[in-house]
């Protein structure tokens, strides 16, 4: 028997109000884990598929739908633009790489995009099976578009026009996959790729075009040095046709409109989280009476009062530890599902195996306001009159 | 010669387990009681005799430390409680002091032996499961260890009152209408019980009751 083991019986003895204070910290906490993961998974999932990306180009619109269209792949592009002026552009000097990308058709709801084997290089995939594509309509898919339409070395598909798998069919071109890619977390886990010869190819034109009418949605523009973001977005949206978009301004600005979202989140978590102590100290305060015999009780039995203080003390804190941790496995529990159902269409990647700082801090946090709510009741046991609880009750 | 004496000094404090002299107790509302000086032997029992309202719970909370001393003293075990701090008096209680109240009552969450064992933890010494099952079984109840004291009878409960009491080997037992509560039958029982485990622990008892049916147990009876 010890302090600990007889605060964790006073808690089994009063189930009803353990049990309702620690499903509300619960709720908070849970709250708390899924806020904060979400918000640290979707910032590093967006800046990961933006490592080596300064700047992309594309048709005139809006900069975020042009970075969402032609990085996340998750909107539709502001439309093309010619082949042959992006490449005039891509000689600048402070361009060290510049990757053309073009698409507008998919398999099954999964992009294909027709591209360079650098679009590769750039998230640093690796083959699973097979290799990079050598000609036209051969096709390297990824991770996820092979897991779920079941498509393996050799086997080949047609392409559907548009980006929602509902196109119709471009009957007299086959795809064969030639390469499958590991997992990468990235956006390239549910793309199809392709060289830009096959885009064009399928749209059945590209033999009596010229070079210079080719066009592509967009280009993926690296830096050679800082000096490029001072300069080259002024250039491209004064002395081009083009759209110049930077990739981490606008994902910037993307998280600003998501701010509200996690700022009203934040203040419910919070609100239900001070519930769960306002309920503790309820239950304690309401418990109080109940218990002075017990307490008069231990003081007989040789108890001193700062060991009743530290009683109901201890009840407060075995209550938190159990909600924070409870509440820690819950919300890693949900971000699993939310990773297992959304998280690959944005390649995002939830931290559900291990614990940040941020959610450690949450769960001692809970604890320690635990603690502080269990002090005053605390404190209005330990001086309870032994000798009159005594005589009360036994009469 | 001198160690003779010293050892038969030492035994003859160490037989005066309770001494009370010049006991005065004024209660918040200025009503005030005095005490008679008494002084009970270690091995010894003590009927405090008296109708309800003549104070005799007040000088049993008095000598269990439980309420502070105003006047005149108590000497436990040749210690002054009046020297002794709150804390001091729940440490001194705890570990030498038995207490056996009118209603038996436990505490809810903990099952009967655990009701043994806190009295162990609290009264700072060793807490032992062993001997714990032993004083159960030492006043047959030895069956109901693990169960909730909430499904004890009547006597069941008096017994195990007496048995925490006990828990921690106690060289003074102080009840407080122990058999007020009780049909005949179990009064005899307990009052055989009280008297028996004293003797057993070499314990002081003194026993405050208005229950004429313990006057035939005692020797010893104290009118206050």
């Amino acid at each position: 028997m010890s302090i600990w083991r007889l605060s964790f019986k006073n808690l089994l003895a009063r189930q009803a109000a353990t049990f309702l204070t620690l499903l509300i910290l619960v709720a908070g906490v849970t709250l708390g884990v899924l806020l904060i993961s979400l918000s640290q998974g979707l910032d590093s999932g967006f800046r990961n598929n933006i490592k080596g990306i300064d700047m992309v180009v594309g048709a005139k619109g809006s900069p975020l739908q042009l970075i969402l269209a032609a990085v996340y792949h998750i909107d539709n592009p502001t439309g093309n633009i010619s082949k042959a002026e992006a490449d005039s552009l891509a000689r600048n000097p402070l361009i060290a790489q510049a990757i053309p990308v073009s698409f507008g058709d998919s398999y099954k709801a999964f992009r294909i995009v027709g591209t360079i084997p650098a679009y590769l290089a750039l998230y640093e995939v690796e083959y699973a099976q097979g290799a990079i594509w050598s000609k036209a309509f051969e096709a390297v898919i990824g991770a996820d578009v092979a897991a779920e339409t079941g498509l393996g070395i050799g086997d080949s598909f047609y392409s559907a026009h548009g980006l929602d798998g509902l196109g119709e069919s471009h009957g007299d071109h086959p795809f064969t996959v030639v390469g499958i890619l590991q997992r990468s977390s990235t956006v390239a886990d549910r793309l199809v790729l392709c060289d830009l010869q096959s885009i064009w190819d399928v749209h059945g034109h590209a033999e009596e075009e010229a070079e210079t009418d080719r066009e592509i949605t967009a280009m993926l523009i690296r830096f050679k040095n800082k000096m490029g973001i001072l300069t080259l977005p002024r250039l491209v949206n004064e002395r081009t046709s083009f759209q110049a978009a930077v990739p981490a301004i606008e994902v910037n600005r993307l998280f600003d409109l998501l701010g509200l979202g996690f700022t009203i989140l934040r203040i419910m978590a919070y609100a239900i989280t001070i519930l769960g102590i306002l309920s503790l100290f309820a239950s304690l305060m309401n418990s109080l009476k109940d218990r002075a015999y017990d307490m008069a009780l231990m003081r007989a039995m040789g108890a001193n009062p700062r060991q009743i203080f530290a009683i109901v003390c201890a009840e407060a804190v075995i209550l938190g530890t159990i909600g924070a941790g409870v509440g820690l496995l819950f919300g890693k529990i949900a971000l699993w599902v939310l990773t297992q159902l959304y998280g690959a269409e944005i390649g995002l990647q939830f931290t559900y195996l291990s614990l940040s700082w941020g959610e450690l801090a949450l769960a001692l946090l809970t604890i320690v306001l635990c603690l502080i709510a269990a002090i005053y009741p605390a404190l209005r046991t330990m001086k309870i009159d032994v000798a009159n609880t005594l005589t009360d009750y036994a009469n | 010669m001198g160690y003779f004496r010293s050892r038969l000094k030492a035994v003859i404090e160490k037989s005066t387990a309770i001494a009370v002299s010049g006991l005065r107790h004024t209660f918040e509302g200025g009503a005030s009681l005095s005490f008679p000086d008494f002084e009970v032997n270690q091995n010894e029992h003590l009927l405090l005799f008296g109708n309800s309202g003549s104070g005799k719970t007040t000088l049993l909370h008095l000598l269990a430390g439980l309420i502070r001393i105003q006047s005149g003293d108590i000497r436990l075990l040749n210690q002054s409680l009046k020297g002794l701090s709150q804390s001091q008096l729940d440490a001194f209680r705890g570990e030498h002091i038995g207490l056996v109240f009118q209603q038996a009552r436990f505490i809810k969450s903990l099952s009967v032996i655990e009701n043994i064992t806190i009295a162990q933890y609290f009264g700072r010494s060793e807490v032992n499961e062993k001997s714990a099952l032993a004083l159960l079984s030492e006043l047959k109840i030895a069956h109901l260890a693990d169960q909730s004291t909430a499904a004890l009878s009547g006597g069941e409960r008096q017994r195990l009152g007496i048995a925490r009491a006990l828990a921690v080997q106690p060289s003074i037992i102080l009840a407080d209408e122990p058999t007020s509560s009780l049909d005949d039958r179990n009064t005899e029982a307990v009052a055989q019980l009280l008297l028996r485990e004293a003797d057993a622990y070499k314990a002081a008892l003194i026993v405050v009751s208005h229950d004429s049916r313990l006057r035939t147990h005692f020797k010893n009876h104290l009118e206050i």
